[in-house]
C-alpha cells in the first residue's frame, strides 16, 4: 500500500476516525492492527519477519534489564545484533555477497554461473531493523528502560506511517507518545494535513515528473551528451530528495493528525553549503543513527585526525551499503566521505585565507557560491547513486566529462535525450520554485504552536498568514497534487517511493 | 504550450487571469483580504479548470496553471520567520 495509492486514501481516514472514537486504553490495539494490516498489504508473509525481529528485541530488552552482569549483557546484545542483522543481511545482501565472492574467485579460477536465491527484499526491512537495534542498544547502554508492554513495543517497531521508509525513530522519542498520544485537536489536524499536502506535492508533482527525464537519459547513457547527463544528475538529486522527503512528510503529517510527532528527516538539504552540512540536513535520523551507534563507538573524532578520517570512510561506506546491495552505493558513500575529509582538511586554511582577504564566509554571495559549488560537486554522486552498476556509473562519469560542447544544436540534442519539451522545462522551473518555499509552508507553526523540530528548517517560525491565504494554498496545492497524480496514472508509470527499495 | 487549449480559448485564459488577479490582490493588499475575495477567486479558478478540461486541455497544462497559483500562495509563507534567526 503506497501512500499515493487509492488504497491508502481509504485506509488512512478509516484508521483516523476509529482512532479518534476509541477510548485511550485501547487505541494502541487499533493502531497495531492497522500497522500490521498496512505491512501485510505488500505480502502477508512479511508479518512473520517483522514479528521475529519484534519478539527477539522484546525478549532481549527484558533480559537486558533483568541482568546486571556485564559479560551476560554484552552476550545478549551480540546475540540480538546477530539475529536482527542476520535477517537483514540474509534477505538484502545474500545474493550480493555471493555474487561478489564469485566475482573475486572468477579472477583466479573460472567458475560456472553464480547461483542466486532471488530473494524478494522485504519492504522497509532496513528501517525497522535499525529502529529495533536502536532500542536494544539504548536499553543495553541504560539510556532507555525496557518496554514491558509487548503491544506498545510491537507498535514502536511497526507504527505504520514510518514503518517502510522512516523516519528512524528512537524509543525515547516514540514509545512515550504511543503510550499517551495527544488528544486530537484542530491545530494538529491542520498542521498534519498541511505537512501531508507538502509531501504529496513533492512526490506526485515534483519527483514523479522529474523521474521521466532522468529515466530517459539512463535508458541509453552512451547516446547522451555531457549537458544531458549533468542535467539528469541534477534532476535526479531533486527527484530522490522530493521522493524521500515527500514520504517522510506524509508519514509525519499522518502521525501528527493522530497526535504523535515524528522527527524531521530533511531540512532543505539542497541549500547545503558543503557535504558536512548536507548530511546534517539529509536523512537526519539515519545520519544520527550512524553517528550514535557506529561513528562514536569507532572513536569518532576523539582519537586524532587520521582515525577520524578512517572512521568517516568506514561510516559512509556502511551508510552507502545500507541503501542497497550494490557497489554503486558504496561508491556513493566513499565519494561523500572523500569530500567530507577534504572539507575537514581544508577548513582552517580556507578560513585563514578568507580572513586575510577580508571575505565574510557568511555573506550572501559567498553562501550562494558555496551552495552552487556543492550542487555541482553533488551531480557526479547523484549519477553514481542512480546507476544500476559500477560500469554504468563509470560510463555516466565518462560521458559527463567527455562529451562537452556548445551551441543550439548541442542544446537541442540534450533536450531530445532528456525527452524534454518547452512546457516540460517550464514545469521543471516552477517545480524548483515551489520546492524553495515548501519547507516553510509545511513546517511553519500553526496558530503560534510550535511544529516539531521546525527550528531545523531555515527561518521557519510562526505562521501569521491569514486563513484565506491558507485555504487558497490548500486548494491549489490539492489541485496540483491531483493533476500530478492523474498525469502519472495516464502515463501508467510506476509511482512507488524510491526509498522502499532500501 | 502554444498549441494548448488555454491559448486557443481566450475566455478560459481570461477566467484564469481574473482568478490570478484576485489571488494576488488577496495576498498583497492584506486589508482587502476577505472571505468573499477568496471564495470568488477559488470559484472562478475551479470553473476555469473544469471548462478547460471539457475543452480537452492536457493535465500538464492545467498542472502548470495550478502550480503558478500555488506559488503565489506559497509567497505568503515566505515571510514566515524572517528575522527569527533560527
Amino acid at each position: 500500500m503506497n501512500f499515493n495509492s487509492l488504497h491508502f486514501l481509504i485506509f488512512f481516514p478509516v484508521v483516523l476516525i476509529v482512532f479518534r472514537l476509541l477510548p485511550k486504553k485501547v487505541k494502541w490495539i487499533w493502531l497495531l492492527g492497522a500497522s500490521w494490516y498496512f505491512y501485510m498489504s505488500w505480502d502477508p508473509w512479511l508479518i512473520f519477519l517483522i514479528l521475529g525481529t519484534t519478539v527477539t528485541a522484546y525478549i532481549a530488552g527484558m533480559l537486558l534489564e533483568k541482568t546486571e552482569k556485564t559479560a551476560v549483557r554484552r552476550l545478549l546484545l551480540i546475540v540480538t545484533l546477530v539475529v536482527c542483522l542476520g535477517i537483514l543481511v540474509f534477505f538484502k545482501y545474500f545474493d550480493f555477497l555471493l555474487e561478489s565472492v564469485y566475482a573475486i574467485i572468477n579472477l583466479f579460477t573460472p567458475l560456472s554461473t553464480c547461483p542466486s536465491l532471488d530473494l524478494i527484499l522485504p519492504v522497509g526491512i532496513s528501517f525497522y531493523t535499525f529502529q529495533t537495534l536502536s532500542y536494544v542498544i539504548d536499553v543495553y547502554r541504560g539510556k532507555f528502560g525496557a518496554e514491558k508492554h509487548f503491544g506498545y513495543f510491537a507498535l514502536f517497531v511497526s507504527f505504520f506511517p514510518q514503518l517502510v521508509a522512516g523516519p528512524i525513530e528512537r524509543p525515547g522519542d516514540l514509545i512515550p507518545q504511543l503510550r499517551a498520544p495527544r488528544k486530537m485537536n484542530a491545530d494538529d489536524m491542520e498542521a498534519g494535513l498541511r505537512i501531508m499536502l507538502s509531501g504529496f506535492f513533492r512526490k506526485c508533482v515534483i519527483a514523479d515528473s522529474l523521474a521521466v527525464f532522468v529515466d530517459s537519459v539512463f535508458a541509453d547513457v552512451s547516446a547522451a551528451n555531457s549537458l544531458a547527463i549533468a542535467v539528469a544528475g541534477f534532476l535526479f538529486l531533486i527527484q530522490i530528495y522530493c521522493d524521500f522527503a515527500g514520504y517522510s512528510e506524509i508519514a509525519m503529517g499522518a502521525a501528527r493528525m493522530m497526535g504523535i510527532d515524528l522527527t524531521v528527516n530533511f531540512a532543505q538539504p539542497l541549500l547545503a553549503v558543503g557535504f558536512r552540512d548536507f548530511f546534517r540536513r539529509w536523512h537526519i535520523t539515519l545520519t544520527r543513527w550512524f553517528m550514535d551507534y557506529l561513528y562514536i563507538p569507532l572513536g569518532g573524532n576523539r582519537k586524532g585526525k587520521v582515525r577520524r578520517i578512517i572512521n568517516t570512510f568506514i561510516v559512509f561506506a556502511v551508510c552507502g551499503l545500507w541503501h542497497g546491495a550494490n557497489w554503486t552505493y558504496v561508491m556513493w558513500g566513499l565519494y561523500a566521505a572523500l569530500f567530507i575529509t577534504l572539507e575537514l582538511v581544508l577548513e582552517k586554511p580556507l578560513c585563514r585565507l578568507a580572513e586575510r582577504m577580508h571575505i565574510d564566509a557568511k555573506s550572501v554571495p559567498v553562501v550562494f557560491l558555496r551552495r552552487f559549488v556543492f550542487l555541482l560537486l553533488s551531480i557526479p554522486n547523484a549519477l553514481i547513486f542512480r546507476s544500476v552498476s559500477p560500469a554504468e556509473a563509470f560510463e555516466c562519469l565518462a560521458g559527463l566529462f567527455g562529451n562537452i560542447g556548445f551551441g543550439t544544436a548541442y542544446l537541442s540534442q540534450a533536450m531530445a535525450t532528456l525527452s524534454m519539451t518547452m512546457s516540460d522545462l517550464l514545469q521543471v522551473v516552477l517545480s524548483i520554485i515551489c520546492l524553495y518555499f515548501l519547507g516553510k509552508f509545511a513546517f511553519s507553526r500553526v496558530n503560534g504552536k510550535p511544529g516539531l523540530h521546525s527550528a531545523l528548517i531555515e527561518n521557519c517560525g510562526t505562521d501569521k498568514t491569514n486563513i484565506y491565504a491558507r485555504i487558497s494554498s490548500y486548494w491549489f496545492g490539492t489541485v496540483a497534487v491531483a493533476l500530478g497524480w492523474l498525469v502519472l496514472i495516464a502515463s501508467s508509470d510506476s509511482s512507488a517511493f524510491a526509498y522502499f527499495q532500501f | 504550450m502554444t498549441d494548448g487549449v488555454l491559448f486557443e480559448e481566450p475566455l478560459i485564459l481570461i477566467c484564469f487571469g481574473i482568478a490570478l488577479f484576485l489571488s494576488v490582490i488577496n495576498k498583497t493588499m492584506k486589508n482587502a483580504a476577505s472571505a468573499a475575495f477568496t471564495v470568488i477567486c477559488l470559484s472562478i479558478s475551479a470553473f476555469a479548470f473544469v471548462w478547460a478540461l471539457l475543452f480537452g486541455a492536457t493535465m500538464q497544462e492545467l498542472l502548470i496553471v495550478a502550480m503558478i497559483f500555488f506559488i503565489i500562495d506559497l509567497l505568503s509563507f515566505s515571510d514566515i520567520g524572517k528575522g527569527d534567526d533560527t
